[in-house]
């Protein structure tokens, strides 16, 4: 009588083992191509902008950003990224009169007095840059950094270290100043958004 | 005829072997991989409701009293109670686990395993690479997509990494339903990882809103887990095809960035005269739902395997 032929465990595990490392491959694969995708989305989310006509200027700010109304002169234009943390990382435009001599100059030292004299602690300018060009637009580009003490209004927490950035530029209707405040860590981020408006800007 | 050996304990098999998923079994080692385990069905069912019982009272008691509590005795009291949710788990399971009982070190060390791959992966992935969430306010769509493709996906290969580059290979995991014991305590270490990160970030949290996050969070994580080990569990023991594995991850993810997606939906409400703005209880509510759901489903997928089985010896 032949000998029956035997299917071993050994035979079965290598099966075995050998298709759990095929799916354990496959599962990464999935999960890299997830990740792709995420990545894609992000490039996409951060792209989109939404168009704002105000008085005398447009310009196309992040969507998701929130815009702020009821603004009181001189600020025209305000919006948020409500989901930045520690704070809320916002742009601003305004628009100030227009004086006769060195316009960019004066305004830029009335806003340093201001910051410095208001609720901006520490507002230290860490760079001016008097000969900007951006879009067409000849202007005064600052870098300046701050502390924001109280960065949730609900909740107790440590002040957080505020980067932030001007374009001053002189238009028709006046001298328009947009401006960026972030905090540290969200700074690079809000900086290319930030960039973006200010090449959207026009006067109208 | 081929004569066959077990391919759990390699032993010969006497008279027609037993089949699971295309391989054969012996009748022990059979009876053993198909075997229901009570105690994890009873740990996740107290478990969930102790733990929303709790939950609601600390917070109730919290909300009346208002504890003055400042700087590292807020911190402490916050982790303290981002430790509950895994601590009820695991001590309504060591109770239970009576009969065969699971290594205990071994529970643990996947719980401690999924809590350090969130620190030291999870959380720099989604946060600092993907700068999750700075993006999702771009849209409704964005956010969603996101939370699936991006949050989603990271926290569930974690715990699946989790279990399947450490348990799933030893000889502990010998029954089908330890897939959901092992993904189980592996999503509640990423949880409460997950917990304690946020407790020491805010410099402690509003307790009475903070211990409420802190449940909502686990279940949600402990039922993705568990989801999640059911498929670990029957690609250990059955030929599934190469795509099963694949699909359970995807569906753990895709619930758990709409779970995401909808905490923040269904806790955010309409500012009105009275207050308002965020309500974390709806987020409890949902929280309990999913995971009482996801439980009562696992249950009844365990256990209809268990009935199909050819019983063992019968045979």
């Amino acid at each position: 009588m032949s000998e029956m032929p035997v299917v071993t465990a050994m035979e079965v595990r290598a099966r075995a083992r050998q298709r759990d490392r095929w799916v354990a491959w496959i599962v990464v694969g999935v999960f890299v191509f997830a990740l792709a995708i995420g990545a894609v989305l992000r490039v996409l989310a951060e792209s989109r902008s939404v168009e704002y006509r105000g008085d005398g200027f447009r310009l196309n700010y992040p969507a998701g950003w929130v815009r702020q109304t009821g603004l009181q002169p001189p600020y025209l234009f305000q919006v948020e990224d409500l989901g930045a943390t520690p704070t809320r990382s916002t742009i601003t435009l305004q628009r100030r009169p227009l004086p006769q001599h060195d316009p960019l100059g004066v305004v830029q030292r009335d806003l340093t007095i201001e910051r410095r004299s208001g609720e901006w602690a520490g507002y230290r300018e860490l760079s001016l840059d008097r000969d900007v060009r951006v879009n067409g637009w000849e202007g005064l580009h600052v870098t300046f950094a701050y502390v924001e003490m109280e960065p949730d209004p609900f909740r107790i927490s440590l002040p957080v270290v505020m980067h932030g950035e001007d374009y001053l530029f002189v238009g028709k209707a006046g001298v328009y100043i947009l401006t960026l405040t972030a905090a540290e860590e969200n700074y690079a981020r809000a900086q290319g958004l930030f960039l973006a408006l200010v090449r959207s800007f026009r006067e109208e | 005829m081929a004569r066959t050996e077990c391919c759990v304990c390699e032993k010969p098999i006497k008279g027609e072997a037993l089949e699971m998923g295309g391989r054969p079994y012996c009748a022990d080692c059979y009876a053993r991989a198909v075997r229901n385990r009570r105690s994890l069905w009873w740990a996740s069912l107290v478990g969930i409701g102790v733990l929303v019982a709790v939950v609601a009272l600390i917070s109730f008691l919290f909300s009346q009293t208002r504890p003055h509590l400042e700087g590292t005795a807020l911190i402490l009291v916050g982790a303290v109670l981002a430790l509950l949710p895994a601590l009820l788990w695991l001590a309504f399971f060591y109770l239970q686990d009576v009969r065969e009982p699971e290594p205990k070190g071994l529970v643990l060390a996947v719980f401690v395993l999924g809590a350090l791959l969130a620190r030291a992966v999870g959380f720099p992935l989604i946060e600092q690479v993907f700068g999750v969430p700075a993006w999702f306010s771009a849209g409704a769509v964005y956010h969603l997509l996101g939370a699936i493709f991006v949050t989603g996906f990271v926290n569930q290969f974690l715990i699946y990494a989790a279990v399947r580059y450490s348990v799933y290979t030893s000889a502990e995991f010998d029954e089908r339903v330890d897939g959901i014991l092992y993904g189980t305590a592996a999503a509640l270490g990423y949880a409460t990882m997950g917990n304690i990160e946020y407790v020491v970030r805010s410099g402690g949290v509003d307790l009475s809103v903070g211990i409420i996050r802190i449940a909502v969070s686990a279940l949600a994580m402990a039922s993705f887990g568990g989801l999640l080990g059911y498929f670990l569990g029957r690609c250990k023991f059955e030929d599934e095809p190469a795509w099963w594995m694949p699909s359970g991850l995807a569906l753990a993810a895709l619930l758990n960035g709409l779970f995401l997606f909808f905490w923040e939906e269904v806790t955010t409400t309409r500012v009105g005269l009275a207050g308002g703005g965020f309500n974390p209880w709806y987020g409890l509510i949902q929280g309990t739902i999913v995971a009482g759901v996801t439980f009562a489903l696992l249950y009844y997928l365990i256990q209809r395997l268990s009935r199909r089985a050819p019983q063992a010896g019968g045979v």
